[in-house]
């Protein structure tokens, strides 16, 4: 059938009749159905308001402190030393109670099965020794992954301090023998060096004794003299016809001098012999201590070695040499309790998942409900239905994000700036709006309760985890990680974290809340879509 | 005489996945009167009624209101057309109130305007008492009432109802039927359809039978019956109300169905006059009298059943 055209036309103008009233007038329209709707249904207006209440308050309570309480540690060792009970009494003096288990299989039980935290293994009389293996050994359940290693990191800390004051010990020994052995050897060295001294001068003597030795002229012209001087005293005698008194003695002063001539020959040549001897001696001598002077030299030598590199130790301080570098760790944040340092994580996943199920339980309650066919039949725009449902989540958790902020200003007055809480609540929001439009495109895809309920909370779960909470991203590949950084928890919990511990300004948040915002605008598209075609819910 | 064509359905198809549900469906609904669709469960009439509204693209075909394309001008025909659905459509945790004004709001209606209209509404549908009850605490038949008369509340030019008097009981059933005829009367066209053929029968001024996806018939009650039965229905009361000699002897006759509901005596026969001479004969010679009979043609499910057997 053809229409006319001139009486279709004329169809069209008599069928236009109402014009279309402000799109802001359906919206508040819309929102004042919807929070009707909420609050009519009082277990749930309760549990709106009253849940995130709670939940924040017990988190304050409980949380509210900087140390762990009440470790329980396990201790075996087949037998207690000294240095284990000193040991022992370290750990039990941080508040932690120290059991000593009956045999290690116990101790190690005890820890695997949760009875205690931690189970500490000593080595048998555990001593600082040569050769003594001297390991103590921690068992901590890693399933529990948070405390284990606080715990562990705690006891190694405890230990360590224990085995560097040990190592102080021993190095202050080292360093006083070392100090008497350089002290020593600066003496031996002023020794060595006089005999050094002393040796030269020997050697110069004996050179100069050779010298003097081979110069001395102990040549002699022997003189056969007995028969002639008996002959001259014969014919003396005969000369002179004196008494034989006087020529008897000097006979015998002759005689005398011969034989003391004899005897001066005699000890002439013995001694040209010995000098003789001492030339070829006097050089072995002198060799020999040259040879002495040598070593004496390199003892010199390694005295000097010995004291120079003594005096190369530039740390001589004991302390310094147990524990050349030490750790500190410092919290980057301005407060040690341990809610603050998870604040940001369990704000986030309370938001998260309010987010999450509210806005999808809230779409399926409108799909499920008689009245959502009508709303497809009437001349008001998709978007504006969306938009309505949208304003109304944001408007419950924009609530629920004002009590927990009114919790939490109460617990952390003077920790928490003024600025800090809005800027909090800026973050809170942006986290609230982009899990609304998610919860709401799960909503619009699924079509029964249970579905959306458990397509909600997996949602959050593999967020969750795909975040530090967990398991440290750090063990993922890089190529992961990377696109992670863009998993809106994360992006999230970093704001908050930046703002709560490290009293960032907007400057420090502007980019973060840029990037979830452009991740809202995509899922409020695929929404939209989903919502144009959750049409086909009415055909099954 | 032509009827003054309101609304043109021209060879439409619908198909949901690989499952037929309407093919090459045409029909003409005239200006003039209430026009009912009959078909069984199944056949396709609600998803015929979401295609009117403009709820559901057809496959392939047209549909034409006042000679404007329907899907083609969606947001127009929105505001011409109200719908109420089986199960009814409004929020049971709002009022009566609530659900009005909400719903109005939604058909751009403004305020003077639309407390105007709720206020005419709630009094039409006798709704007045329970104005600030929620949707969910109304009765049944009071349930219907709103639903309707939030389909009314932007005074379209065309009301559907897909099984408005579904669930509810007789005296309900008449009260909703009435109310129908009311509206019509008040110059809106209602195209009703129903699984209850004697209520269309009664109601419908038009009538089209849906089966396997098509129109099958379609015409004035009285037309479809002269169309698919030459049997007539015979209704007889005599003063003894005993027909237990007769009824043998009526079976000579060409008749069919011949049973006895409390006092009176029912058959469908195509020599309505001969038996009626028979029984006055008979009753001569048993002394006995006659005290009621009714002539008429067969009733709308005869025609039904016939369309359908085949």
């Amino acid at each position: 059938m053809k229409p006319l055209f001139n009486h279709q036309k004329q169809m069209q103008e008599k069928l236009y009749e109402r014009p279309t009233i402000n799109p802001f007038t359906k919206i508040y329209f819309m929102l004042e159905k919807n929070l009707k709707l909420l609050i009519r249904t009082k277990t749930t207006a309760i549990i709106f308001i009253l849940g995130p209440l709670i939940i924040t308050a017990l988190l304050a309570i409980a949380f509210n402190t900087s140390t762990l309480a009440d470790v329980n540690i396990a201790v075996y060792s087949d037998s207690y030393s000294e240095l284990t009970e000193s040991l022992i009494n370290n750990l039990s003096a941080s508040n932690n109670n120290i059991i000593k288990a009956n045999s290690e299989p116990d101790c190690i039980d005890s820890a695997r099965f949760g009875d205690f935290q931690v189970c500490i293994i000593f080595p048998e009389d555990l001593a600082v020794s040569n050769d003594g293996d001297n390991i103590i050994s921690i068992y901590v359940d890693n399933s529990r992954l948070n405390i284990a290693n606080l715990i562990a990191s705690q006891i190694t800390t405890k230990v360590s301090i224990e085995s560097s004051a040990l190592s102080e010990d021993m190095i202050s020994n080292i360093l006083i023998v070392l100090d008497t052995a350089n002290t020593k050897s600066t003496q031996t060295k002023s020794i060595v060096t006089e005999l050094l001294s002393k040796n030269s001068e020997i050697t110069s003597s004996i050179e100069e004794t050779s010298n003097s030795l081979e110069s001395l002229d102990l040549d002699y012209t022997s003189i056969d003299n007995s028969t002639t001087i008996n002959g001259y005293l014969s014919t003396l005698s005969s000369a002179c016809n004196s008494s034989s008194s006087t020529i008897t003695k000097l006979k015998d002063q002759i005689t005398a001098l011969q034989n003391n001539y004899s005897l001066v020959t005699t000890k002439l040549t013995s001694a040209k012999d010995s000098i003789e001897t001492l030339s070829t001696t006097l050089p072995t001598i002198s060799s020999d201590i040259s040879a002495q002077t040598s070593k004496l030299n390199s003892i010199e030598t390694n005295l000097v070695s010995i004291t120079n590199n003594i005096a190369t130790i530039q740390v001589t301080n004991a302390g310094s040499i147990a524990t050349p570098l030490r750790t500190e760790i410092e919290s980057s944040s301005t407060t040690n309790s341990f809610l603050m340092f998870i604040l940001p994580t369990m704000l986030t996943i309370i938001i998260m998942f309010l987010a999450l199920l509210m806005s999808s339980s809230g779409i399926i309650a409108e799909k499920e409900s008689k009245a959502y066919f009508r709303n497809f039949i009437t001349p008001t725009n998709g978007l504006l239905f969306l938009m309505g449902e949208f304003l109304s989540n944001i408007l419950v958790l924009s609530a629920q994000i004002v009590i927990i902020l009114s919790v939490l200003y109460i617990f952390l007055k003077g920790v928490i700036s003024q600025e800090a809480l809005i800027l909090t609540g800026l973050a809170l929001l942006s986290i609230g709006i982009f899990f609304t439009l998610l919860g709401m495109l799960i909503g619009y895809l699924f079509n029964t309760k249970q579905t959306v309920t458990i397509a909600s909370i997996s949602t959050g779960m593999v967020l969750l985890f795909f975040s530090n909470t967990i398991i440290p991203l750090e063990t993922l590949s890089s190529k992961i990680r990377d696109v992670l950084s863009y998993n809106p928890f994360i992006l999230g919990e970093t704001m908050l974290k930046k703002i709560l511990l490290f009293n960032s300004l907007f400057s420090g948040i502007d980019q973060m809340l840029l990037i979830m915002g452009i991740g809202s605008l995509i899922v409020l598209i695929a929404a939209i879509v989903a919502r144009s075609i959750s049409k086909h819910y009415f055909s099954t | 005489m032509e009827k003054e064509v309101l609304i043109q359905i021209e060879n439409i198809t619908k198909k949901f996945g690989d499952h037929v549900v309407l093919s090459g469906l045409s029909l003409t609904i005239p200006k003039d009167g209430i026009f009912g669709i009959m078909g069984l469960s199944g056949s396709g009439k609600t998803t015929l009624l979401n295609i009117l509204i403009g709820f559901w693209q057809p496959t392939s075909g047209k549909v034409y209101y006042n000679f404007v394309d329907i899907h083609k001008n969606q947001h127009l025909i929105k505001q011409l057309f109200g719908f109420a659905t089986q199960e009814g459509s409004v929020y049971p945790n709002l009022t009566v109130e609530e659900n009005l004004r909400y719903f109005g709001k939604l058909y751009n209606i403004q305020s003077r305007e639309l407390e105007k209209r709720i206020y005419e509404l709630i009094k039409q549908f006798d709704l007045l008492d329970s104005r600030n009850q929620y949707a969910k605490e109304l009765s049944t038949g009071m349930y219907r009432r709103l639903d309707i008369a939030c389909s009314l509340i932007h005074n379209p030019k065309v009301l559907i109802l897909d099984e408005p008097t579904g669930n509810l009981d007789p005296i309900l059933r008449k009260k909703v039927m009435a109310m129908i005829r009311e509206i019509q009367d008040n110059g809106t066209k209602v195209i009703i359809t129903s699984h209850l053929l004697g209520e269309l029968e009664k109601v419908c001024d038009t009538l089209a039978i849906l089966h396997k996806g098509k129109i099958w018939e379609f015409g004035t009650p009285n037309e479809l019956k002269e169309k698919y039965t030459t049997y007539e229905e015979m209704k007889i009361e005599t003063k003894s109300h005993n027909y237990e000699e007769l009824i043998p002897m009526l079976k000579r006759f060409n008749t069919r169905n011949i049973t006895q509901k409390n006092k009176e005596l029912f058959l469908y026969t195509t020599e309505a006059e001969n038996i009626l001479s028979y029984i006055l004969n008979y009753l001569k010679t048993t002394n006995d009298q006659l005290l009621n009979v009714e002539v008429s043609k067969p009733s709308i499910e005869e025609v039904f059943e016939s369309v359908t057997r085949r």
